[in-house]
């Protein structure tokens, strides 16, 4: 055959898409004339994008079908046949993770959960997640298939591993997980790394195509459903350290000191381990100050810092403000600390002192 | 956003997405395995078709099949009939899995490994009977608030423990239908089914419910697999 296929099953393709499809679009067309009753634009809206999703779909698949299916033949017949072995592994890596991040249903499953989430999973974090722990897992795959590692080897320990960490994560992360799982092995995926895996198994001797290179379907699904366990548990102690820290006491250290020192203490505050701080200018007089002149008092100008800080560091802080501000003087200023009984917007992390 | 500035955006997440992966299989074609011209040209035909598709999808994923798929979701649970959700959700699981292109691929291999010992219309069916079973059961796990994790933890262990009964060539094709059955076509048709559903419940948000239906729904062709070849052994 020397010829190029373009459009070969196309009509199949779509066909499918088709069915798949119309059950909604039927069931929503009843709803809509028995009770949504949705403004018509809105309808044609929907009628438009389902129509666009429909022919994009199978414009897509036909892509995947007619070129990355034979490339990834030819490429893992290549690959099959290479000196240093070893080298698959890291290229594994490489072709999981480009290939999951092309998937269009995990950009869609992404989306949705910084969607639900309101922003707080954000959705280039889940998509990293997702194509790193595929990326990891067809590293493992290719190592299964140089050494043969029967694939039950790897798949239970792994779901066993799953099971074991859900007594720790929290529900919507669980449910995001498996469903991680079933978005990575899309057509991308399938298509393309299984023709990549089938083509080395097969120039591998010793080798069943139907074992070895299938099956890493298995893995695939397995992947993300770890990954993002993982990262379920590693947010939750992220939030649970911000709230232990804004269950700490906290206090205010309010100093009013001359003019020009605020940026000065500042600065030092932050060293001795404050967060920030914010300076007000305002005016004022003390026993030590009483000019006048022309029988007018003089209210020399005077900055105030306010410095929120955690009670244990409290002390540290208030001693480097008044060396700092040379409070110790007559005439440089006061400062005094006052209990905090809430904050809210301390969000920077305990080891991350302010920078200026 | 207008539909001017959705386009332009998309068109850039899909360049960002597909590009990476084009560029590799190049260097690699010009640097190692040199495939004749017409099979190279044509995978540069396919991933210009592959990007074009995936940016019509998208949009129209965004624009038409989500927003059908949440209204249809969140209309489901005011009809106050449970018969008629359990009806809906199965026949959505059914029909979206019979349809998807790759689980026909799916009943080939089975096919191959069994030869020809099952006939591959009713595989199909099991499977999308398994499918639309998990997805009925994730409805109801929504609506009375069982805890996913044990569901998901009896189904896994279920897997593992026939996983040692199961014919050894089996056991990969049975992972692997678990993996094929949720596509393209059925991951937004049913994510946003539960999204929506979960959206109007009352002590329930689409954060902490409306996911899993997708990963639920992974796990019936598994079982059914495994217990297809446990039967033709």
């Amino acid at each position: 055959m020397n010829g190029i296929t373009v459009w070969d099953g196309f009509g199949h393709t779509l066909l499918g898409i088709i069915e798949a499809l119309a059950p909604l679009l039927v069931l929503f067309i009843i709803f809509q004339m028995t009770v949504l009753k949705l403004p018509r634009s809105y309808i044609f809206n929907l009628i438009k994008g389902s129509l666009l999703a429909l022919v994009g779909l199978a414009l897509f698949l036909q892509g995947v079908h007619i070129g990355f299916f034979p490339a990834g033949q030819a490429i893992g017949e290549m690959l099959g046949s290479i000196r240093f072995q070893w080298l698959l592994i890291p290229f594994g890596f490489m072709m999981g993770f480009l290939a999951t991040w092309g998937e269009p249903a995990v950009r869609i499953l992404s989306e949705q959960v910084e969607d639900a989430s309101a922003g707080s999973i954000r959705k280039m974090v889940v998509l990293y997640t997702i194509a790193g722990g595929v990326a990891l897992f067809i590293a493992l795959g290719m190592a299964k298939i140089i050494y043969g590692v029967p694939l039950l080897w790897i798949i239970i320990p792994g779901y066993l591993l799953a099971i074991g960490m859900l007594r720790f994560s929290d529900k919507s992360i669980i449910a995001i997980a498996f469903d991680a799982g079933g978005v990575a092995t899309g057509p991308m995926a399938v298509t393309f790394l299984m023709a990549i895996a089938v083509g080395i198994a097969s120039s591998i001797q010793g080798r069943d195509p139907v074992i070895d290179g299938f099956g890493l379907i298995a893995l695939i699904a397995l992947a993300p459903i770890l990954t993002i366990l993982t990262l379920g548990l590693i947010l939750r102690m992220k939030t649970r350290r911000k709230e232990e820290k804004n269950m700490a006491e906290m206090s205010l250290i309010v100093s009013i000191v001359r003019k020009g020192w605020g940026d000065k203490i500042l600065q030092n505050s932050c060293k001795a381990g404050a967060e920030g701080g914010t300076i007000m200018f305002g005016r004022g007089v003390g026993v030590h100050e009483k000019q006048t002149i022309l029988g007018i008092p003089i209210e020399p100008e005077k900055e105030i810092v306010l410095t929120v800080t955690n009670a244990d560091e409290t002390d540290a802080v208030l001693e480097e403000i008044v060396r700092t501000a040379e409070l110790g003087k007559p005439g440089a200023g006061i400062a005094f600390v006052i209990p905090v009984e809430k904050v809210v917007g301390v969000v920077h992390r305990s080891d991350e002192s302010c920078t200026i | 956003m207008t539909m001017r500035n959705q386009i332009r955006s998309k068109v850039l997440e899909v360049a960002t997405a597909i590009l990476p992966l084009v560029l590799v299989v190049v260097v690699l074609q010009f640097a190692l395995v040199k495939m004749p011209t017409n099979l190279f040209l044509q995978f540069i035909i396919g991933a210009i078709m592959v990007i074009t598709g995936m940016v019509l999808f998208l949009i129209g994923v965004d624009i038409g099949i989500l927003p059908m798929g949440k209204a249809l979701g969140a209309e489901l649970p005011r009809r106050g009939s449970l018969p008629l959700i359990i009806g809906i959700a199965f026949l959505i699981g059914f029909a979206a899995t019979i349809a998807e292109p790759d689980v026909i691929v799916l009943t080939n291999q089975v096919d191959m490994v069994s030869g020809g010992a099952i006939a591959k219309n009713i595989l199909v069916y099991i499977i999308a009977i398994g499918v639309a079973f998990f997805v009925v059961m994730a409805m109801l796990r929504i609506l009375l608030g069982f805890p996913i994790a044990y569901l998901m933890a009896t189904g896994y262990i279920i897997i593992i423990i026939l996983a040692f009964f199961t014919p050894v060539e089996f056991v990969p094709v049975a992972f692997d239908s678990g993996g094929v059955t949720t596509g393209p076509m059925t991951v937004p048709i049913i994510l946003a089914l539960g999204l929506g559903f979960s959206s109007v419940l009352a002590g329930k948000s689409a954060m902490s419910d409306g996911f899993g239906l997708i990963g639920l729904a992974s796990i019936g062709p598994v079982i059914g697999v495994m217990v297809m070849g446990m039967v033709l052994s």
